[in-house]
């Protein structure tokens, strides 16, 4: 494979996906993934030609700065050789694992980040969320430095809506570090987010009609089983 | 603008109000200005009180010629018996407490002052910064030429940044507790606009603008949360 490589890390899981958004919508890159180093640090890999790679990289440090992140790194190379693709996880193999664990049952639905430093905050603006829209808490995700975040899909007015109140609730508990919305990812950036299992629907193996071999039963005639009253003569009787 | 305010008025306060500008003194109010008895106020002073907000003055409070009060966001109080010197600049919500004593020239942006305390002439008090942070959520509707006048605040006071860290002529041990005094609204205000700061605010914030074209208006109170 001799496709570019292209890496941009954040210091929040919202920004490093809402970078990972704008880099698959601005060029023809693949989303491999995101490597979370602890400490905060989001990476966001990609791969394709060199321009696409050089494009998707410029958008998301743009994306990022808006953001107003302070501590942005980023990467193109463009031929890694094979060794540095068998060791480090940058190749496309990791996409196809991410694709292989079924499908879920919240997609084509605008994606909600909300991320918090310490847990309760998460959790009290995860319930604000959901109390307030119609929205579904898809999962949640550590990445060190005591920032957590949650996903949340629904509909984009359902989720910007439950996002402005969990911030709110997130705020009055603890600190609020970030906060993102998605109206329509696309289908790499869904198979890169996680998602709880009790939403990835599994695929049900369908009953397939073996023959087997019937016994044939035996059909009895009906006079077999007919039973026939004897009566037996006492001797001596004429 | 001034007449509606006016209209706006209960008629007890606003026959107070114009009885004092009538009468004896100079000076120009506008909004919600209370004014206890015996207060003497100078000529060419200007008492503003934005929509919904409040200035009350105490009973012998004493403002010198051409001090601006200018309350908004809350309501801006001046105790009984506080002196104001010459061109002393008030904005913001607050309160002056009792016999305090503010020198010429003073600028307190948003912030209260103890009782008895004394602040050097062409000192600044409070944060540079907060009315721009108001600003960016549009929580007050100033009106243009208003907003245009508050772009050019930030960048006057800067200079009086630099008297104000000079060492004073009154006593230390005095100075630091107004400045603690000082410091704890404008840390308030900024933890109402730390939300501001959140990476992706700005973007939710024209998310929801295009969605509900009209929830600013709903909502304008609580961005002050």
């Amino acid at each position: 494979m001799s496709t570019s490589l292209g890496l941009i890390q954040t210091r929040s899981f919202p920004v490093i996906v809402r970078v990972a958004d704008a880099m698959t919508k601005s060029a023809g890159v693949t989303l491999i993934g995101f490597e979370k180093i602890s400490g905060g640090y989001c990476t966001a890999i990609v791969r394709g030609n060199i321009a696409d790679v050089r494009i998707a990289i410029e958008e998301g440090i743009e994306v990022a700065r808006q953001f107003n992140q302070e501590e942005i790194s980023s990467l193109v190379i463009p031929r890694p050789l094979p060794n540095l693709e068998v060791v480090l996880p940058i190749s496309s193999k990791l996409s196809q694992l991410a694709q292989s664990r079924g499908y879920s049952r919240l997609s084509n639905l605008a994606v909600g980040l909300l991320e918090t430093r310490g847990f309760p905050a998460m959790v009290g603006a995860a319930d604000t969320m959901l109390k307030t829209a119609d929205v579904q808490l898809a999962a949640y995700e550590t990445i060190g430095d005591g920032l957590c975040t949650v996903i949340i899909r629904g509909t984009v007015s359902n989720v910007a809506i439950a996002i402005d109140a969990g911030m709110y609730e997130a705020e009055r508990i603890g600190e609020l570090n970030a906060v993102a919305v998605i109206p329509r990812p696309l289908d790499e950036l869904e198979q890169a987010l996680p998602v709880a299992s009790c939403f990835v629907a599994q695929p049900v193996t369908l009953p397939v009609a073996i023959p087997q071999a019937q016994k044939e039963e035996v059909q009895r005639s009906e006079r077999a089983g007919e039973r026939i009253p004897v009566y037996l003569e006492p001797p001596g009787t004429p | 603008m001034r007449s509606t305010l006016a209209s706006t008025l209960p008629t007890s306060l606003r026959s107070q109000a114009w009885l004092a500008q009538s009468g004896k003194a100079h000076y120009v109010v506008s909004g919600e200005v209370d004014i206890e008895e015996e207060a003497s106020i100078g000529p060419g002073v200007l008492l503003r009180a934005n929509p919904g907000c409040r200035i009350h003055i105490g009973r012998g409070v004493c403002i010198g010629a051409g001090s601006i009060l200018h309350a908004c966001g809350g309501s801006l109080v001046v105790e009984a018996g506080a002196t104001l010197g010459r061109g002393v600049l008030v904005i913001g919500q607050g309160t002056i407490s009792e016999n305090a004593c503010i020198g010429s020239e003073a600028t307190l942006l948003n912030c209260s002052i103890l009782r008895q305390a004394v602040i050097p002439p062409g000192s600044l008090l409070g944060d540079p910064t907060w009315r721009s942070e108001e600003e960016a959520t549009g929580v007050t509707q100033t009106e243009p030429e208003e907003a245009e006048r508050v772009q050019e605040l930030p960048a006057a006071p800067a200079q009086g940044v630099s008297e104000a860290k000079t060492p004073p002529p009154s006593p230390k041990a005095e100075v630091t507790p107004q400045e603690q005094a000082a410091a704890e609204p404008a840390q308030e205000q900024r933890g109402a606009g730390r939300l501001n700061g959140i990476p992706g605010r700005a973007e939710l914030e024209r998310l929801l603008g295009k969605i509900y074209p009209h929830r600013q208006v709903l909502s304008s109170r609580d961005g002050r949360f």
